[in-house]
């Protein structure tokens, strides 16, 4: 019995076969004994099978499961990158850029602490007593800032602040 | 990155240290600053020679922001002051203005009253901007001391 009739066999087994090939491995098992211990061993063996064979269940849908493999596939294919030799000048650029920025930063850090370093925001008005107040309004559109003083206890006294001759005798 | 970028970066950050370091070096140096004392009322002194009308164009602009229609200049100052250290301006016999440049055309002021420090404020005199201290005076007026930024002899 050859590969062919043995396969032929396997397939009328599994009903596979067109009705004039099924009729052909049926008059086989009916003429050699060998067709029938092979017929025999094959059913035992499907149905030692069918009872023990783990039924596999995909995370994912069939696709997917399988564009990954061949995902896969194309980047094991995929020829490696050969890495250029770059020039020096790129190569420094490496170090020289986050060292050109840590150096910028610093800079820009320095100018704003010398020129923030006397303390002073704009606007700002300070009294030298407790007793005065002062109000203070600025308009853009005027170009103007006015720092209005006065004396909290009563306004008749920022008089006094007045400067000497200010008011014709 | 390329390298023309990174050139670019490396040339602005130069142009700027250098503009920063040009400003400072100009704080240092020295503005012209104006000082004009001023006295504002309701009543025309026209008798009184040592007042004269304050100029058309800060008077306009005082009677937007006060009540008085009338604005008297007492005195005017004029002086250079640097970043270095405050220079003194007696804006009256008692009356001094102490100016200090910080930079970036903003200026520190005090104001002394009778020997006695009073104020001490901080505004940008950029672009015309104009700096006002002022207070009650007796009678319903008013004085005022404006402070300006001259423009640079040439």
């Amino acid at each position: 019995m050859d590969f062919d009739a043995q396969l032929k066999l396997q397939a009328y087994l599994d009903g596979e076969l067109p009705e004039a090939e099924a009729r052909e491995v049926a008059k086989l098992l009916a003429q050699d004994q060998e067709a029938v211990l092979l017929q025999g061993e094959l059913r035992n063996t499907r149905q030692a099978l069918k009872g023990s064979e783990a039924i596999v269940q995909l995370p994912e849908s069939r696709e997917f499961y399988w564009s990954k493999i061949a995902r896969e596939i194309e980047r094991l294919d995929r020829p490696e990158r050969v890495e250029q030799k770059r020039p020096f000048i790129f190569r420094l650029q490496r170090f020289l850029v986050p060292v050109t920025g840590a150096l910028a930063v610093a800079i820009f850090l320095g100018i704003t602490l010398i020129n923030s370093s006397t303390g002073t925001t704009l606007g700002e008005t300070e009294l030298a007593s407790e007793d005065m107040g002062a109000i203070t309004f600025r308009s853009e559109s005027e170009g103007m800032t006015t720092v209005w003083l006065y004396n909290r206890g009563d306004s008749e006294l920022s008089d006094e602040l007045a400067p000497d001759n200010v008011e014709p005798q | 990155m390329s390298i023309r970028r990174f050139l670019a970066g490396l040339t602005a950050l130069l142009l700027w240290s250098c503009f920063s370091a040009a400003r400072l070096s100009a704080a240092e140096s020295g503005t012209r600053v104006e000082a004009i004392l001023v006295w504002a009322t309701h009543v025309a002194k026209t008798n009184d020679s040592t007042l004269k009308e304050l100029e058309p164009q800060l008077t306009k602009k005082l009677r937007k922001a006060y009540k008085w229609d009338l604005y008297y200049e007492v005195r005017r100052k004029e002086a250079t002051v640097s970043g270095k250290e405050a220079t003194k301006i007696p804006i009256s016999e008692k009356c001094m203005l102490d100016i200090k440049h910080l930079g970036d055309e903003r200026f520190e002021v005090h104001l002394t009253g009778k020997g006695k420090a009073v104020s001490r404020s901080v505004e940008s005199l950029a672009h015309g901007h104009i700096m006002v201290v002022a207070g009650d005076d007796k009678n319903d007026t008013a004085w005022l001391i404006v402070i300006r930024e001259l423009p640079a002899k040439k």
